[in-house]
């Protein structure tokens, strides 16, 4: 069963799940600009009523995003790949936020998207679960090894770049 | 998760993500025009407008709508930019932002706080998502209200200081000058200047000058909130003196503090009749003395300013602190993740943290 939204709840979706949306973006693309791009894609589909709504709106709208995000990687030049990154840094760790990310690309997707979405859109595992269309008991299992594996990636890059700097 | 993931966790946190745009109206125009409806639409807009602007015109002014970037912090603002109402604003990670309205008042935001100022019956409203905010609100109009809400609360005032923070647990409202009205589902509750109160008995109770202590309203303190109790407020049961206790609201221990099914609304109030406490007493009289932390404050107030801006104290009340060397190896972490501590300030956040809860504060 599909449905087409009206204005204020496409706005609504907008309000509620940017956030979300923008960062799962950002666990494909590698540049804040086109995560941005996929978003808007997005919604400018649902308002032109050209997307029609399978299932709950939330799951949907994070297949959306995603194949928008996957057809944004197989269709882009390789000059545009601008990657100016989608963290905010505390002062001083521009370069660390550019190494997280860069670590980050380096997990296996599953994970990467389920600690993209729990640690920088603030969801619950709930959340990821629902969105991901996951049980949340995966959702937390997927978090616990990305993480561990982050850590462990993200010092031997810290590590290689002390030691450059060194 | 072992410790070494939860460190790691507070660690990524402190890294944001950046601002998304806001809701893309453009889009919406664009596709109107695309449809042979829209003359239709238009007109019927048109109607309706030249019908309800004057009835609307006593609910909704011009100065619901925007809001100007004061202070930019570290967000992804710029001072003078202006946010169109209904869009979340997101602080930064550790500065604050304050926001202007255009009735004149101000809205400082805690780092990593999140609000959306928009239109309300009989005035404007700033929704309050996360994180804390201290509200300087001018004298609004006659009928006209400014009114914060959480999840669980909503605060209405006519021209006050006050702060709302929005935590997990609940929602706690303190009122720095003024007064304001406090509702909690059905409840309202009035609360004078220097009382604070919650939704629930899970907010643990702070003092006022903690509660701001990342506000610039905390330097100088723009109230003395000690010095000068105000009357008891009628059923408000008069607690003990500092630290501020928990006393049970009208009625003692209520079910509807919350909308959530939280526990009972609790007020956190001075004791009129107690003498003032002395000013600047340390937090622990009797333990070891804390670390001088020159011009920038004590331990405690180091601690709130520099380590609550990017985690919880949650998190360090929490933890098991077996003996000061783990202290002392902790916070040095911190301050390679990014703290911006001294090295004084350090060490007086390691004895703060020692004295306060190391081996269960012994």
């Amino acid at each position: 069963m599909t449905n087409r939204l009206d204005r204020d709840s496409v706005r609504q979706l907008y309000e509620q799940h940017a956030r979300g949306l923008l960062a799962y973006a950002c666990s494909f693309v590698t540049s804040f600009a086109t995560a941005e791009d996929v978003l808007h894609q997005v919604f400018e589909r649902l308002l032109r009523g050209d997307l029609a709504i399978s299932g709950a709106p939330v799951s949907y709208l994070y297949r959306a995003v995603r194949n928008a995000s996957l057809n944004k990687i197989r269709d882009r030049s390789p000059e545009v790949d601008l990657d100016e990154g989608w963290l905010n840094s505390p002062p001083g760790l521009e370069s660390t936020a550019l190494e997280l990310q860069s670590a980050l690309r380096g997990l296996p997707d599953q994970q990467r998207e389920v600690i993209i979405l729990h640690v920088w859109a603030q969801m619950s595992f709930e959340e990821v679960a629902t969105a991901l269309e996951i049980p949340p008991n995966t959702a937390a299992s997927r978090y616990r090894y990305g993480l561990s594996k982050l850590r462990e990636q993200f010092q031997v890059t810290e590590r290689r770049r002390h030691g450059r700097a060194g | 998760m072992d410790e070494q993931d939860k460190d790691f966790e507070i660690y990524l946190r402190q890294f944001h993500l950046r601002q998304h745009a806001p809701y893309p109206a453009e889009i919406s125009v664009e596709v109107a025009s695309r449809r042979p409806r829209w003359v239709l639409a238009a007109v019927a807009a048109a109607v309706v407008a030249a019908i309800s602007l004057p009835l609307a015109r006593n609910f909704i002014t011009p100065d619901s709508f925007s809001t100007t970037v004061e202070v930019a912090g570290d967000s992804t603002y710029t001072a003078g930019e202006t946010i169109a109402a209904g869009r979340t604003i997101h602080s930064g990670g550790f500065k604050t932002v304050v926001m202007r309205l255009e009735d004149g008042s101000q809205v400082e935001m805690r780092p990593q706080s999140q609000i959306v100022f928009e239109p309300a019956e009989g005035g404007s409203r700033i929704r309050l998502n996360s994180g804390s905010i201290v509200v300087r609100a001018a004298k609004q109009r006659a009928g006209h209200h400014l009114y914060v809400q959480t999840i669980d609360t909503t605060v209405s005032v006519m021209g006050t200081v006050f702060l709302v923070q929005s935590l997990e647990q609940g929602t706690r409202v303190a009122v720095l000058e003024g007064e304001v009205e406090v509702q909690f589902g059905t409840e309202v509750q009035k609360l004078a200047m220097g009382r604070q109160i919650s939704s629930s008995s899970e907010v643990e109770p702070v003092s006022i000058e903690e509660l701001i202590a990342w506000s610039r309203e905390a330097r100088p303190p723009i109230n003395p909130v000690v010095a000068e109790p105000p009357e008891e407020t009628a059923g408000l049961r008069a607690p003990a003196p500092e630290p501020l206790p928990v006393a049970p609201a009208r009625g003692g221990r209520r079910g509807g503090g919350g909308l959530r099914g939280r526990g009972p609304v609790q007020s956190q109030q001075q004791d009129p009749q107690a003498p003032p406490p002395p000013p600047q007493q340390p937090p622990e009289q009797g333990q070891q003395p804390q670390a001088d932390a020159g011009a920038n404050g004590t331990g405690k107030d180091v601690f709130y300013r520099a380590c609550v801006a990017c985690h919880s104290d949650e998190v360090v009340k929490n933890r098991q602190w077996p003996n000061k060397e783990t202290v002392a190896s902790r916070v040095p972490q911190d301050v390679a993740y990014g703290a911006r501590l001294s090295q004084q300030e350090t060490q007086a956040v390691i004895d703060f943290i020692w004295t306060t809860w190391g081996a269960r504060a012994k």
